[in-house]
């Protein structure tokens, strides 16, 4: 999932200057399951921005809704587009995908801002702790390396580690970070596959990543 | 024909009960309601006319015995020394097993809006929930009801049948009530009381009319866990100029409420200060069980502190200075 956190409120009520009639917009995707922009954080931070205001003394109107999806143009279409046209800020929970479908769609006019700030795309390390596992680099090495991602777990990204500051598996970066390629060797070597890290990975295409500009996903098979 | 011979063993315990009614007084649910099938002693004597032979067993003695927040203080009250957790944990083993529809006050899922996050799985203390054939589903023989699940789910899809006066609508529309009385232009603040601690030697004899302060009203959570930070803002919003919340010291919480909503009211306060009002409006105190000075003590230095704040008005904060 995409894992996200609540902005600095300082920063959410600088956007909302100014503005009285507010769509206050989560989403029922990642942001959810992660506890930064669903439906019970909508009406939280709806709570602080009217006690907010209602401190400075100046009116506001929130309108909450949550979509489905914030990432669907027909999610925002059917629910909110309309809707939109009564307000004079969208201020949108979801990730910075969804953020960006909303400007988009949204009529021209009308400011559209985060409330959040992306994080990363993770899972559940444990109760109340999403980790980072994947930086979407367009081609994965997890079948040479144990199923554990050198771009991502190494704090260097390294393909052909570890570096010299790997000490007692922690990564030199941080000592609460477990050094990404002491995992790998551990894991290749319980599933009896450490031969696969005499295989010298070779350089790799960045331009399948982020450094190729922005991506594209395209599936003929459902046009 | 229904099976009660599970129950058969109980018959001599529940001969013993002699209807002294110590039990109302410390049961939080016969306290709401005040119906006498709501208390201990009403839901022994209903398992004692289903052994007998005189009333049915039914959905709706199901679910009285399903409605309890298992603080277990009417076992610690009888006189004649009845093993009433052991009665009810028996005689709801016997109603699931019969496939009574049970919910009391049980913690379950809208599956319609639950978005299988599994955060209420991991947070249970009691190991009452699970993922099965693709939904959320709760042990109900497991389900303690504290309801510290509220709070965890990210889309409002924890849902307690019967709250008996905790549930955050109820709790909202207490506060309203309190807050809006016309009659007492003294009430300023909302004291939540964890159920299983500050609650027993607070209320210990006392119902809904004994009046402790025209100043601030208890409302009484199940566990502090219970409390939504959403009740929390919504009471500042509608007029209280301060809550105070007494929870269990965290090593007495049996339902990992107390850490709990202790780190949600650190969240609250850290942002309540950006936006200038004063994080002593919102305080968390953990009071032990039948520690009747801790809670008059913490009551009275958070009123004294409330009222000189006054009430959060416009442009009524200098947090940023006291800083």
């Amino acid at each position: 999932m995409i894992v996200a956190d609540l902005k600095p409120i300082e920063d959410i009520m600088s956007y909302l200057e100014g503005h009285k009639r507010i769509l206050l917009v989560g989403c029922h995707g990642c942001v959810t399951v992660c506890s930064a922009g669903g439906q019970k954080e909508v009406e939280l931070l709806a709570d602080m921005i009217e006690l907010a205001r209602r401190v400075k003394g100046q009116e506001c109107s929130i309108t909450k809704m949550t979509l489905e999806r914030q990432c669907d143009p027909e999610f925002l279409e059917e629910e909110m587009l309309e809707k939109a046209k009564e307000h004079d800020v969208i201020l949108s929970m979801a990730c910075g995908v969804g953020v960006q479908l909303v400007a988009e769609k949204v009529e021209s006019g009308i400011k559209v801002f985060p409330a959040v700030d992306t994080l990363f795309m993770g899972g559940v390390d444990q109760k109340g702790q999403w980790g980072e596992r994947c930086q979407g680099c367009g081609d994965c090495k997890l079948p040479l390396t144990g199923g554990i991602c050198p771009v991502t777990r190494c704090s260097k990204s390294l393909l052909n580690g570890p570096c010299g500051g790997s000490r007692d598996g922690k990564c030199e970066v941080n000592p609460d970070i477990p050094c990404g390629w002491q995992m790998i060797i551990d894991r290749l070597e319980a599933t009896g596959c450490l031969d696969n890290y005499e295989k010298i990975l070779e350089p790799a295409d960045w331009s399948k990543s982020f450094h190729g500009g922005p991506r594209k996903y395209i599936r003929p098979d459902m046009r | 024909m229904t099976d009660l011979s599970k129950l058969e063993k109980w018959r001599s315990a529940l001969s013993k009960c002699i209807r002294c009614g110590y039990c109302y007084d410390q049961c939080p649910i016969y306290k709401e309601t005040g119906w006498e099938a709501d208390s201990p002693r009403g839901k022994l004597i209903l398992l004692y006319g289903m052994l007998s032979g005189e009333i049915e067993p039914s959905d709706y003695i199901a679910n009285k015995l399903f409605e309890c927040f298992h603080c277990g203080r009417c076992e610690k009250a009888c006189a004649s020394g009845v093993p009433i957790q052991d009665v009810y944990n028996d005689a709801r083993a016997f109603f699931v097993e019969s496939g009574f529809d049970v919910v009391g006050t049980t913690s379950l899922t809208d599956h319609d809006v639950c978005a299988r996050c599994l955060n209420c799985i991991r947070m249970c203390e009691h190991e009452a929930r699970s993922f099965k054939d693709g939904k959320v589903v709760t042990d109900v023989l497991k389900c303690q009801s504290c309801g510290s699940c509220f709070d965890i789910c990210p889309e409002c899809g924890v849902t307690i049948g019967r709250g008996f006066g905790t549930n955050p609508n109820e709790l909202l529309d207490k506060v309203d009530a309190f807050l809006n009385d016309p009659t007492n232009p003294d009430a300023k603040a909302i004291v939540f009381s964890c159920g299983y601690s500050s609650y027993p030697g607070l209320k210990h004899a006392q119902f809904d009319d004994f009046v402790i302060s025209k100043e601030f009203e208890i409302l009484i959570t199940a566990c502090s866990g219970r409390l939504k930070s959403h009740t929390v803002l919504e009471s500042l919003e509608r007029g209280a100029w301060g809550v105070l919340i007494c929870c269990c010291p965290e090593d007495e919480c049996e339902h990992g409420g107390s850490p709990r909503v202790k780190e949600r009211m650190k969240n609250l306060t850290r942002i309540m200060e950006r936006i200038n009002i004063d994080p002593k409006r919102v305080q968390v105190v953990e009071v032990p069980q039948g520690n009747e000075a801790k809670f008059v003590e913490s009551t009275t230095r958070f009123m004294d502190e409330i009222r000189a704040l006054g009430p959060l008005a416009p442009e009524s904060e200098t947090v940023g200075s006291e800083k």
